[in-house]
Formats: structure tokens, sequence, C-alpha cells
């Protein structure tokens, strides 16, 4: 591939990626950005801010919004430059394990196509994850050193800290490093052992704001409610088909029907060829991993589908690759019948990628620029009307204001000395626990 | 393949069907039993019974009846034979062509798995008999033996396939594509597709005979009139362009499946021939299998309309691709399984485990409830089928017909004013109902004259009038309105309504009004 097509490619993706930099700022950032300008103060995080995100979770935002301040093109833009740094690290990562330049395009067209679609979770920090892993899977399979899995134990206990259940992203490692033939036993159980310590260490460090007096009071009280929020679903029949009904449409509309059908492609291509790298056998592992780790939380919102994001891009970036590779040799045998078979399907893979659905976003940065009044009106309409108030919504659009939602809370709570912020408002038991916490 | 192991695929074919067997009547079948009756007590289509289906769903109806009767039961058992025939058409057809008993009975088990799953509101629908004659035709058209007789018969079959579902006729234009692409003689194309054409006319005559009636005619006229009204409710805005997306891939992504997706795909790759064993007629039956698919999706999207039973018309074929692509999948991967390591092949039976979630087995599963139920409790069954929306209300079915029986005679006259409560009319026995199928004739957006007055007579002679406040249907009335809220906006209605009748009983949504005496 020539430089020219490169740069073409390069400033695709970056006009794909463009609209992130105007649709609204997602919920959960605000939450986030509000418990952190909490911390810090006499007031504490768990206390006058509950949330059920990490205490980690917290301090990243805090170290984000105090760095880059609470202004949404701010933010907008340097979730621009965070998700421009992860299509770059798939293009360099997947060149350097498949020594071809495209699949690395392709995937990191297909990863800013997906992230835009969904702006409702934009820069939701789950999407640091799966960089995060992929960097440590291309460290781990290209440098085969003991600092390397030093590095990998403290990554785990990194994304740990960030969302609990992923501590189980450790065993994809554990599992590859015992099945290593090659090295005696013992080193095989040292290696993990170190991993295993470096993860323990790096919580330990992560965990210091519990010192905070306020959070160490509270945080083991969110925990305790942590347990009991785990109890639902209880997971009867009902849920089983609700969580299925709703994996099968988020992986569909969210990420795609083509994007899913490529990557099972790409995915069995993968293990079916026994030249592939390892690279990829830690990756398939951890996509399965990944999954059960959702099977773990019982519960399946949209955010969990982001974890999904960079598997399912560079699955099927390889699904398409061998799809096209084949396509085009073949095309000349085929028949008139058979071309003209190929061009409905063609034509119906568009309807199902999530190139169509792209286009609902292009318009977010004309009309922020020109008329943020049409704007507002545009994403009222798509997804907040059933949510929000619009005025509400208006009038605390900027993450600097609080959001406050007097509709759903069945009392005010603006003063924002003493926010009683909740992140599941239509939560039933919620309303009972913010109550006693008032008492 | 060894008799023993034919009886047992026969027999597991036929297990899953059977949960179809205890579906409870839905709110289209209720119409299609008025339709049927309508036509055994000697009236006319389309003027004393106005719906906006081809008479050959009704005719079906009318067999039925005669035949099994005019039960619940009766109505099932009628749906489950006509599918097992069909399934055992798919493993006659797809054998006869392919030799292949494996991928055959692999068709017919996805297909069924893909119709039971349907459910009760999606199956015996014009679709659900579409795949039945399809197989036939498509048979017909790989063979090459008297063709003047083969011609006349795919014609005939044709025109029972169109007197179902006009958009139906798209499947010529399918087979005409595949001949001219073929490169079938001008002449031979001119012969063949003027006797199918002929005899396809022949056989739509033959299947819609109702409608040689002067006044059938008419009123199926004015009905086509209001058809075209009602096709506007869904408009073509970038807005509803989204929709239809959402609604496609939530048809594809759950109903239809990822898995079963991803192996009709496979097979419709493998139709483009280079990896396909090159027997003619194999590829031949293959393509043409394919092109008729696709043309029946283009029928879907021009009929613009998204629900599960519009898919339905592709089961048949969607069964025997699929079948192609699982036969080449799963080669596939017992051949990886057994070159790879440990680590590969647990992977993969992860992957593969993770993927029968996304299949229709876990809804198959889930349709065994409602027929363990059946068999044991009948009062829990109502429930199952009592959910609180608008559409599935079984209980309050049941007990206003138990109530209407109790405050009226066997012969009084009762209207019930609901865009998909007919059911009432089934479970009370009545001889006298409604002229319209749906309140949506009378109460949407359009509302032809000759309409209107018809209500109003029903609504004079009616001795008790039930309205439903919860039946909002846009894309059938073009407003936002439940049949009491646009009742209550037509002021004609409304003062016949305020002038002889008064409020009985309310039970659930429904507002039971008598005649005042």
């Amino acid at each position: 591939m020539n430089h020219k097509k490169e740069i073409i490619l390069i400033v695709i993706i970056m006009i794909i990626l463009l609209p992130i930099i105007f649709v609204p700022i997602a919920i959960d950032y605000s939450h986030l950005v509000n418990n952190s300008t909490i911390i810090g103060k006499e007031s504490g995080t768990y206390f006058d801010f509950i949330e059920l995100a990490t205490p980690f979770y917290y301090f990243i935002a805090f170290i984000l919004s105090n760095s880059f301040g609470t202004n949404e093109i701010l933010i907008g833009v340097l979730n621009y430059i965070l998700q421009l740094i992860i299509v770059f690290s798939i293009i360099f990562i997947l060149y350097k394990i498949t020594d071809l330049k495209l699949i690395g395009y392709i995937c990191a067209i297909l990863y800013a196509l997906i992230y835009t679609l969904n702006w409702r979770l934009n820069f939701h920090l789950d999407s640091l994850i799966t960089l995060l892993l992929v960097w440590i899977c291309y460290f781990y399979c290209r440098y085969n050193k003991l600092l390397v899995l030093a590095f990998l134990g403290l990554v785990i206990g990194f994304i740990t800290a960030l969302k609990y259940p992923f501590v189980l992203l450790i065993i994809p490692f554990l599992i590859d490093i015992l099945l290593d033939k090659d090295k005696k036993i013992t080193l095989r159980l040292v290696r993990c052992c170190i991993i295993i310590i470096f993860l323990i260490l790096t919580l330990l460090i992560i965990y210091v704001p519990l010192l905070y007096s306020y959070i160490y009071e509270e945080f083991p009280k969110l925990i305790k409610d942590h347990f009991y929020y785990m109890g639902f679903p209880v997971f009867n029949i009902d849920d089983i088909k609700v969580l299925l009904k709703n994996s099968a449409f988020y992986l569909g509309w969210d990420i795609s029907l083509l994007v899913i059908l490529l990557s099972t492609i790409g995915f069995f291509v993968l293990l079916a060829k026994n030249h592939t790298a390892k690279f990829f056998d830690l990756l398939a592992m951890l996509f399965i991993i990944t999954i059960i780790s959702l099977i773990f939380e019982k519960q399946l919102f949209e955010y969990h589908i982001q974890h999904f994001y960079l598997f399912f891009s560079i699955f099927s970036a390889i699904g398409l690759y061998y799809s096209l590779n084949k396509l085009k040799g073949n095309f000349k045998s085929y028949s008139p019948i058979s071309k003209m078979i190929l061009i409905f399907l063609i034509i119906f893979a568009l309807i199902l990628s999530p190139i169509l659905r792209w286009f609902s976003v292009l318009p977010a940065p004309v009309l922020y620029i020109f008329d943020k009044n049409k704007y507002y009106e545009m994403y009222i309409k798509q997804e907040v009307s059933n949510r929000f108030n619009f005025d509400i919504f208006k009038k605390n659009y900027s993450v600097n204001k609080n959001y406050i939602f007097d509709l759903l809370l069945p009392f005010s709570l603006t003063d924002s000395v003493s926010i009683k912020n909740i992140s599941l408002l239509n939560n039933e038991r919620f309303y009972i626990n913010i109550a006693e916490i008032i008492e | 393949m060894k008799p023993f192991k034919h009886i047992l695929f026969s027999l597991f074919i036929i297990i899953i069907l059977i949960p179809t067997l205890f579906f409870p009547i839905s709110s289209d079948l209720a119409v299609f039993n008025l339709a049927a009756k309508t036509i055994l007590k000697g009236s006319k289509l389309y003027v004393d019974f106005i719906d906006i289906k081809t008479p050959q769903i009704y005719l079906l109806n009318v067999l039925n009846q005669i035949v099994f009767g005019n039960s619940e039961a009766a109505f099932r058992f009628f749906d489950f034979l006509w599918q097992v025939l069909t399934s055992i058409s798919i493993v006659f057809i797809f054998y006869k062509i392919n030799k292949n008993y494996l991928g055959a009975y692999l068709a017919s088990i996805i297909y069924c798995l893909l119709y039971a799953t349907l459910h009760y509101s999606q199956t015996y629908q014009c679709e659900g008999f579409l795949g039945l004659p399809l197989l036939w035709l498509v048979y017909l058209q790989i063979r090459t033996q008297n063709k003047t007789l083969n011609y006349f018969l795919q014609g005939f079959i044709l025109g029972f396939i169109i007197a179902l579902k006009i958009t139906f006729g798209i499947i010529f234009l399918a087979i005409l594509v595949v001949d001219i692409i073929n490169r079938i003689s001008t002449f031979e194309l001119i012969r063949k597709y003027g006797l199918i054409l002929i005899s396809s006319i022949i056989g739509f005559i033959f299947f819609s005979f109702p409608l040689i009636n002067k006044q059938s005619f008419d009123g199926f006229i004015t009905m086509l009139d209001y058809l075209k009204h009602y096709n506007e409710y869904s408009y073509l805005t970038l807005e509803w362009v989204r929709y239809s997306l959402l609604l496609l891939t939530k048809y594809l992504a759950d109903t239809l499946s990822i898995f079963i997706l991803f192996l009709a795909l496979i097979g419709v790759y493998l139709s483009l021939g280079k990896n396909f064993e090159p027997l003619t007629t194999q590829k031949y039956f293959f393509q043409v299998v394919v092109v008729i698919g696709l043309f029946l999706l283009l029928s879907v999207i021009v009929e613009r309309k998204f629900h599960s039973y519009h898919f339905s018309r592709l089961y048949v074929l969607i069964g025997i691709i699929s079948s192609y692509g699982s036969l080449y999948f799963f080669k596939k991967i017992i051949n990886y399984l057994y070159n790879s390591n440990i680590l590969r092949k647990t992977l993969m039976i992860l992957l593969l485990i993770i993927g029968v979630f996304f299949t229709p087995i876990p809804r198959y599963f889930n349709l065994l409830i409602p027929t363990y139920l059946y068999l044991t409790d009948s009062n829990k069954y109502d429930d199952y089928y009592q959910r609180n929306d608008a559409t599935l209300l079984r209980k309050d079915y049941i007990d206003i017909s138990k109530k209407l029986k109790e405050i009226s005679n066997p012969n009084d006259s009762i209207l019930v004013i609901s865009i998909g409560a007919n059911s009432i009319y089934y479970f009370l026995g009545a001889n006298s109902f409604s002229s319209f199928a749906s309140s949506s004739f009378y109460l949407s957006q359009y509302l032809p004259e000759a309409w209107e007055n018809i209500i109003k007579r029903e609504i004079a002679t009616a001795k008790c009038i039930i309205i439903q406040t919860n039946d909002v249907h846009p894309l059938l009335t073009g407003h936002p309105y439940s049949s009491w809220t646009a009742f209550n906006c037509n002021s004609n209605l409304k003062s016949l309504l305020d002038r002889d009748f008064y409020l009985f009983e309310s039970k659930g949504p429904f507002k039971i009004f008598r005649k005042k005496i």
C-alpha cells in the first residue's frame, strides 16, 4: 500500500470519527465529572454522590475534568483524540502482527463507524479497556520477558480497578503460560505468580483513595449495596429471555449485523489456520472471557457491548479481508446469474452495515455550528425525548451544570453542595436507598 | 439412509411442529374464521364482510371448517398438517435434486424451527401457506420432461400463490429473470411464459371465485382503494427508512436469529458457484431458490410492513439455503476440530455453544411453556396469553364473551369496535358479527362513504357494543388514537352511541355498552 492511499484512508477515518466532537455528552460521563468535582472538597465520593462505579473510575475522571475542563466541545475533542489513538494503535498492531496494512485500516474504519454510531456511550471510559488489552496482547506476544509479565499484571490490575469482573481477563494469559510446553513447569508457575503479584500490588495502590475518610466510611456501604444489586435480576426464564433478546438486538443494531457476520467468519478463519499468530488466540480467549464476565454480571446494557467493539472490529476486518479475497479471486468465473446474486448480496450487506446509519450522525457538526436549537431538537427527537424534559436537557446541557433529573427523582436535589445524584434512576430500590440515606 | 433413521428424522420434524397445535386463536385467524363463516352462510365477501386480504386465505379456512370443524384446535391442526406436508415436500424435493438426506432433513428441521418460533400471531398467515406450493413450483421449474403440462402446472400453482397475496406475483418475475439470464431461446421463452401466464390467470380466478360475484368484485375494488390509502400510512421518509432498518435488524437478529442468517449467507455464497459441486440440476435448483428468495425479500420491502410473518414467505427457501450453508460450515468445523490443538478446539466449541443462543432453539424451548400449560392447566394457559397490552388479552376476551352470553340472546347483534379483538366473536360463538374485520376500516383517516353507512347501520341495530380503549396502531389507522378515542372524535358515530346506549361495564381496556330499553 503506498503512502498516498494510506493518507486517504487516514483522512477517511478522521472524517468518520469527526461527529463525536459534536454529539451530546454521554450521561455516564456527566455523572463521572459531577462526582469528580466533589473530590478534594469537604464532602466526598459515595456520600454526596452515589454511583456504582469503582473509586478509580472517578479519579480518572477527576484528572480528565481538571486537565481539560468541562467545556463540551473540549471534551469532544479529547474523546476524538483518544479514539484516534485507539485506531492508530489498531493499525500499527495489526500491521505488525499480520504484515498486512489493509487489515489494520479496515479494522480502524469499522471501529470508527461503530463508535461514532453509538454516541450515547461517548467517552465511556470502558473504551480504554480494550485499547489496553490489545496493547498488552501485542507486548506479551512480541516480547517474551518477565518485565512484560509484570506490566501485564499492572494493566489487568488497572482494568480490574475500573471494572471488577474483568479480573477474569487474566485467565487467557495464565492458560497460555501454563500450556507452554517449551518451559519447565516451575518456570511457568513463577511467570503466573509474577502476573498475579503485580495485579494485586496495582489494586492496592489504586485503592489508596480509600484512605480518604469520607470514602473509607461510605465505600463499604456501596459494596454492600453492590452485592444487593448483583442479586438482580434473579435470572429466571423471563430475565434470560430479555437478556437473549437484548443481546441479539444490541449486536445487530449497535455493532451491526454485517460486522457480526464478518466477525464470525474472521473468528473461524483465524482459528482454522495453524500458522495464525498467538496474538489472535489470546484475543479470541479474551473475547470469550469478556462474554463470560458479562454472564457473571447477569445484566446487559448498551455500554456492555462497548467492550466488544475492538474484538468485533478486528475479527470482522479479518473476515472482510478473507471474504473479499475469495470473491475477487472467483469473480471472473461467476455466471451472469451469480453476478446478479452477488450484486443483491452487496446491497443487502450495505443495508446491514453501519455505513448507512453513520449518515444519521452527520448533521450533528453542521447543526451545532449553525443552528443550536435545531441541534437540541434533533437529539431530543432521536434519543432523549423519552428520558428527559427538553428544558432541563437544555438548561443542564453543559457538564459543568448538574444533571438533575427532576422528572425522575421524587424530590428536588438541585443544590450543588448536597447533590445526591444517582445513576439508575428508574430503579425503585434506589428510591428507597436514597430516602434512607437522607433520613 | 436406513428406514429407522428416516422414521427418527420424520418424528423429530413432527415433534418440532407440535407446539403449533397449542397456539391460541390470533386476531388474524379470528378474522379468517369470520370470513369463512360469511362464505359458508352464503353471504358476500367484501360486501357483508370486509377485510384487506384476497379471498384465497378465507377459502382455505372454509376448507378447514368443513373438514375439521370450527374450533381453535381445528384451525391449528389444519395449519399443522399443512406444515408437515411442507416439511415432507422439502425432504422429498431436496433429496430428489441433491441426493443428500442429511441436507434434506436439515432444511426441513430449520424450516420447522423457524415456523414454530413465529408463535401464535404470526402463524396461520398467507405467508405460512406459501411454502408448499412454492416448493412444487420450483421443482417443476427444474424438471424438463413433458414441458406443456409442466408449464401449465407451474402457472396453475402460481395462480394459487398469487391468490394468496398479490405481491407473491413477484415469483413470476424471478423465474423469468433466471430463464432470461440463462439464455433460453426466445421462442421457448415466449411459449413457456405465455403458457404460465395463461394458466396462472386460470388458477387465480379458480382460487378467487368469490370475486366472480359482481357485488363482491365492486366491494373488492373499494377495498383496494382503501388499501391504497392504508399503504400511505407508512410514509417514505428518512425517519421511516431508519425505523424500517431498525425493524429489519430486529427481525434478522432476533426472530430469524444471527446464526441462521450466517448459515443462509454461507448458502448464498455457495450458490455463486465456485465451491459448489458442478452438477447442473443442483446448481440450477440452488440458483432458482436464491433468486426467488431475493425477489421475495424485495416484495417485503415493497409492502413496507415488517412483521415477522411478512418475512416468513422466505422460510422454505431459507431452510434450503441454510441447509447448504450448514453442510459446508459443519464439515469445515469438524475438519478444523480434528486438526487443531486443544486450545483452539476449546475456543471453537465455546463459540459454537454461544452461537446456539443466537439460533431459534432457545425461543423454541420457550414455546414449550404454553404447550405444557395447555395440557395441564387451562387457566394458567389463558393467563399466559393475557399480557395486558393491546393485543394479548385472551382472558379479557373470554370474560367478555361470558358476560355477553349472560346479557344477550344468541341471535342478538353484537358489535366489537376494536382493531384486533375479533376473538371475542369466536369465544361468543356468534352467528351475527360486524361486517368489518377491524375498526381501522371506519375509524382511520380515510373512510369510504359506503362503509360509513354500514357502520351506522350496525350501531343502530346492535344490542351490545364493545369498544377497546388501548388499541393504538398508527400503521393501520394513520393516527395515534385508540378505537375509543377515534370513535369519540367521529361526532356522527358518537351521537348514535350516546343516544341509544349506556355504559354497562368496563373490563380491562374494554368498555361494554348496552342498548337502552
